[in-house]
């Protein structure tokens, strides 16, 4: 018989007084692991076990089929790739191999090979000593296909109008506009890459490099404009991220101690999209419009963190990053319009951000029931970026007057204190105090300062019944607002809405009763209230209000039954000022509603050798606007959607290495948008849009494939 | 930038928290621990002579706790010294069971440390289990962290036993979340929302569960950050920032799902007009007789505001002060 004192780790603390084993600690921190990888104890093996089935080999399971989508339904595709009707493949697969009576390792895993979305990553190493991970993954984005442009070379940089294009002063002037367009499909494809490193030199060290490479290629709409003549524009997208992050952390018996180092790289193939212009032109030479496209920018950040724990029931942490954003990208020219080009102050911004954000983390239990947490944390965004005067050419139009950037600036500093305590075995209330300040330069209002109180309770009177309430008051306040007189009466009323007076209360509850070992059901709401007393102009008031049930039923390990439902709602009232009044003459309220509803149901060994399980999903979305304006108030239509979804599958286990699985989808899908549907090319005089209309479509989809598991 | 002297209030809590971690460390002290102690008295527990070969012979995969499913995981390597199955075996995470062990035909058998919500085994004590391998990373945070302080078990999310641990695939890591998370679940349904459901974003890509230097236990130390760790175009700096836009993505956009297109919390152009009142067009009530055929509204349709000043995350041109170059 073996006799273990402690079976922990954490619990072979030694009862040194504090400071010594805070002297301790930092004295291993500075010798390095070699004391901390001193084991404190040592363990006598257990005989190797004899009946333990070690994974070893290989083993896993192949997908293959073929999958028939019966309708064309584009959007349907968003992120599945499931767009055009016909035939896909069905492809998957997870595949693993362990060494056996080693630590070597390889895990295959594929998943949608046949669709757009398809993703695959591999994994493997020495476990324990080091891995590497690399994958792939394709993010498809399938945005609308009923869109319509006259603008040729859709893709590139430059967008011409035909040759024998005529322009007018409107879109419902120009002669050849609706026998130019032409249709043009928004999607985005994002394809991600990553190759992954880990080593772990001693088992108190490990090391990690990654490497991530995005990039995306496709086509989404911008908005180009000549004073208020807009065209909506199809622009390209082709760029590349890649990302760098680099770490090593050592952990000892009651510390850890890590450090980092992020590195984001960003390319843009594109620095400009240039555009003729269809309208006639409001300056002798003005054909052409120009818009700038992101630049490429850099992104490096070194952080450090560390935790200790000089006792069982203290536990102290601290996170700092430093960072650097860059941006140095040339700049395109200050007008497209040949006759109002300017120079500039500078070829390229230089612009430079530093970054600095800072944690310290403290936690104390002083007794068993009792906690205390504290956390300070500063997050400062200081914009190094140098001041220019720059000539404004608006909208390659006219030349107005000069503009030197805003290098913003922010700070914000945050205490929190919290503390939980266990009123008794059944009962647990917790509170808190934050203090937020926020500072900022070059704005309406230099600093907001909230605070904000809160409580939470956990009661469970019987095992088959529990209760979480919360509540939470805060309030924001802040420094005068820098208004000048020559500022127009509805800014000098206005409050921004994140600069603003505020008063928030926000309570939740949540009711779980598990009345049997299987039945589960929960009932949640939650009602929330923003007030903004001191604005005239602004927000005056957002309410929100959810309330939801969950039902979980699991009879058995074969049957399991889940199914939920909720609505929530956010009203926003905001007032606005057109008129020069010395009050708010117009008020919109946004009301938006949503309804979300689950319903699954599997059953596994079914007769033996079934799986089956069918499952539903609804989503239904509204959305109220009115405007008021004490005249007549032309209301808006609701903005709606409906989304329908279900599935079913079976699996039938033919054999122990051969199933075949047979999946039914179907999906519904509608929606309304007064900001798009209906409106053609031609609806409105300086809109030139492109005419699309709100995704809608039905989708019915049958897959069969067969799964090959081996081992 | 200016720095400011420090509050009173922050002083207080600093002396607070000092006050409540000398309290701790008291409580720590031999003589504490000793008077305490009744637990103290209870015999050091025993592990059994043979290991899992012991607990195989009643746990099974037929048994109300199926356990072979382990021998596929990680957690069963010999040939990695860390890991469970190199120690203890099952009673390196489950304790000491010879009692439990020679209990078995007992009825209540003799308890063993287990694992999830509502077992017998404190909290603490699963996740100390957890914590003396696993608290290197974001871990380091863990402690005093959003999920540590709900008491949540890290077998709540986390199935140890199973090969493929839901809460580290993409693809199911969702479900393991909106078990608690009703509000983000039904966010993600809406129509305009960050790709979880289709399993093509984990949510540990954008939290760090375990603990995380920032707020909402964000995997970066501010919600920009985070952010640009896929939209890195939004990041600049710009030579035009929108100084909303650089400071917080939050201030327009939800970040799990929202009625209105690209996650935006409001519909423009009343987002727009909860900042911008100067006269002429960004103080003008759009009702809805914008949307007649003959008074169609082009601050009304299509982008909205967007149809002109279509930078609102900045812009480097250099005519581009008013976001729309």
């Amino acid at each position: 018989m073996i006799r273990h004192p402690h079976t922990l780790s954490l619990r072979c603390l030694s009862a040194a007084p504090t400071t010594l084993r805070v002297i301790a600690a930092a004295a291993t921190l500075l010798a390095g692991t070699a004391a901390a990888d001193t084991p404190a104890e040592q363990t006598p093996l257990v005989p190797p076990c004899k009946q333990c089935p070690f994974e070893q080999g290989f083993s896993g399971q192949v997908d293959f089929g073929l999958g028939y989508l019966f309708d064309d339904s584009y959007h349907f595709g968003d992120y599945s790739g499931l767009s055009d009707q016909g035939l896909f493949l069905l492809g998957g697969a997870r595949v693993g191999w362990r060494e056996a009576e080693g630590a070597g390792y390889w895990d295959l895993e594929a998943h949608d090979l046949g669709l757009d979305s398809r993703a695959v990553e591999l994994r493997g190493g020495q476990q324990g000593s080091f891995g590497i991970r690399l994958s792939y993954d394709s993010v498809p984005r399938r945005i609308n296909d009923t869109a319509s442009t006259p603008f040729l070379g859709v893709g590139s940089d430059t967008l011409s109008l035909p040759e024998t294009w005529t322009t007018a002063a409107s879109t419902q002037q120009m002669p050849d506009l609706a026998s130019s367009l032409h249709p043009l499909t928004l999607e985005q494809d994002r394809k991600r890459f990553l190759a992954a490193f880990s080593l772990n030199p001693s088992a108190r060290w490990t090391t990690q490099l990654s490497v991530r490479h995005d990039e995306r290629e496709g086509i989404k709409p911008i908005g180009g404009s000549f004073i208020t003549l807009a065209s909506l524009l199809p622009q390209p997208t082709h760029d590349q991220t890649d990302q760098v992050d680099l770490s090593a952390s050592v952990t000892g018996t009651n510390w850890q101690a890590g450090a980092a180092y992020y590195g984001s790289f960003y390319r843009n193939d594109n620095t400009a999209l240039t555009w003729q212009n269809p309208y006639d032109p409001l300056v002798e030479d003005g054909v052409s419009g120009r818009l700038a496209f992101a630049p490429d920018n850099q992104f490096h950040q070194l952080s450090l963190t560390a935790g200790y724990q000089p006792a069982t029931r203290i536990r102290l942490s601290t996170h700092l990053a430093i960072g650097r954003m860059l941006q140095n990208a040339r700049f395109v020219p200050a007008s497209a319009t040949p006759t109002l080009m300017t120079s500039l102050p500078r070829t390229s911004l230089d612009g430079q951000v530093d970054t600095l954000s800072g944690r310290l983390r403290a936690s104390a239990g002083p007794w068993a029931g009792l906690r205390f947490n504290a956390e300070a944390a500063l997050d400062d965004r200081d914009n190094r970026t140098p001041q220019s005067q720059y000539t404004q050419i608006i909208t390659d139009v006219f030349a107005a007057d000069t503009r030197a950037n805003l290098p913003y600036d922010f700070t914000r500093r945050t205490l929190k204190l919290g503390s939980d305590y266990r009123l008794r075995r059944w009962a647990r209330l917790s509170a808190g105090w934050d203090q937020e300040r926020k500072s900022r330069s070059f704005q309406a209002r230099q600093r907001t300062d909230e605070w904000k109180a809160w409580t939470r309770m956990r009661v469970q009177p019987v095992q088959q019944l529990s209760a979480n309430v919360g509540y939470v008051h805060a309030s924001r306040t802040g420094s005068d607002y820098r208004i000048a007189l020559t500022d127009a009466i509805s800014e000098q009323q206005l409050q921004p809405a994140h600069l603003a007076d505020r008063v928030r209360d926000a309570a939740t509850l949540t009711l779980t009763a598990t009345p049997l070992d299987w039945i589960s059901v929960d009932l949640n709401g939650s009602l929330g209230r923003d007030r903004y007393p001191d604005t005239i102009v602004g927000f005056q008031r957002r309410r929100a209000q959810g309330y939801g049930v969950d039902l979980s039923l699991h009879p058995s390990e074969e049957l399991s039954v889940t199914g939920f439902w909720s609505r929530d709602a956010l009203e926003t009232l905001q007032d606005g000022n057109q008129s020069s009044a010395d009050f708010a003459d117009w008020r919109a309220d946004n009301r938006d509603a949503a309804i979300v509803a689950g319903l699954r149901a599997d059953r596994r060994k079914l007769w033996g050798r079934y799986d089956a399980g069918a499952s539903y999903e609804y989503t239904a979305s509204r959305g109220d606007t009115r405007v008021l304006t004490g005249s007549a108030n032309t209301p808006f239509p609701d903005l709606t959607t409906r989304r329908h979804e279900a599935r079913a599958y079976a699996l039938f286990q033919a054999t122990p290495q051969l199933g075949i699985r047979v999946e039914y989808r179907y999906a519904l899908y509608q929606q309304t948008d007064w900001a798009m549907d209906g409106v053609a090319a031609d609806g409105v005089h300086n809109l030139l849009s492109l005419g699309q209309s709100s995704p809608t479509y039905t989708a019915n989809l049958i897959g069969i494939s067969t799964r090959y598991e081996f081992r | 930038m200016s720095r400011r002297r420090p509050k009173s209030w922050a002083v207080a809590a600093l002396l607070a928290v000092t006050a409540a971690l000398g309290a701790a460390a008291q409580a720590e002290t031999p003589e504490a621990a000793t008077a305490a102690g009744p637990e103290e008295a209870v015999p050091a527990p025993v592990f059994t002579a043979k290991g899992a070969d012991t607990c195989l012979k009643c746990h099974d995969e037929d048994t109300a706790v199926p356990v072979l499913s382990i021998f596929k995981t990680a957690h069963a390597r010999t040939a990695d010294s860390r890991t469970p199955f190199a120690g203890h075996q099952c009673e390196a995470c489950h304790g000491a069971g010879d009692t439990h062990a020679r209990g078995g035909n007992k009825d209540p058998v003799p308890p063993i440390r287990n694992f999830g919500i509502g077992k017998d085994s404190p909290v603490a004590e699963q996740n100390a289990v957890c914590m003396s391998c696993h608290q290197g990373g974001h871990r380091t945070q863990w402690p005093g962290s959003a999920h540590d302080r709900a008491d949540i078990p890290c077998a709540a999310c986390h199935q140890v036993h199973a090969p493929q641990d839901p809460a580290l695939t993409t693809a199911s890591q969702p479900e393991v979340c909106y078990a608690c998370h009703r509000k983000e679940r039904a966010e993600m349904m809406r129509p305009s929302a960050h790709p979880v459901n289709p399993g093509k974003l984990a949510c540990s890509d954008c939290h760090a569960v375990h603990g995380a230097p920032g707020d909402a236990l964000l995997a970066s130390p501010t919600i920009n950050q985070t952010c640009y760790r896929c939209h890195a175009e939004k990041r600049g700096p710009f030579l035009w920032e929108h100084a909303p836009a650089s400071e917080d993505c939050g201030l327009c956009h939800v970040p799990h799902g929202s009625n209105q297109p690209a996650l935006l919390v409001q519909r423009p152009p009343w987002l727009c007009q909860s900042c911008h009142a100067a006269e002429g067009h960004p103080s003008v009530a759009y009702s809805g007789a914008g949307l007649s055929t003959d008074t169609a509204s082009a601050f009304l349709l299509g982008q909205s505001c967007g149809n002109c000043h279509s930078q609102v995350h900045g812009t480097n041109h250099p005519s581009g002060a008013t976001l729309t170059r």
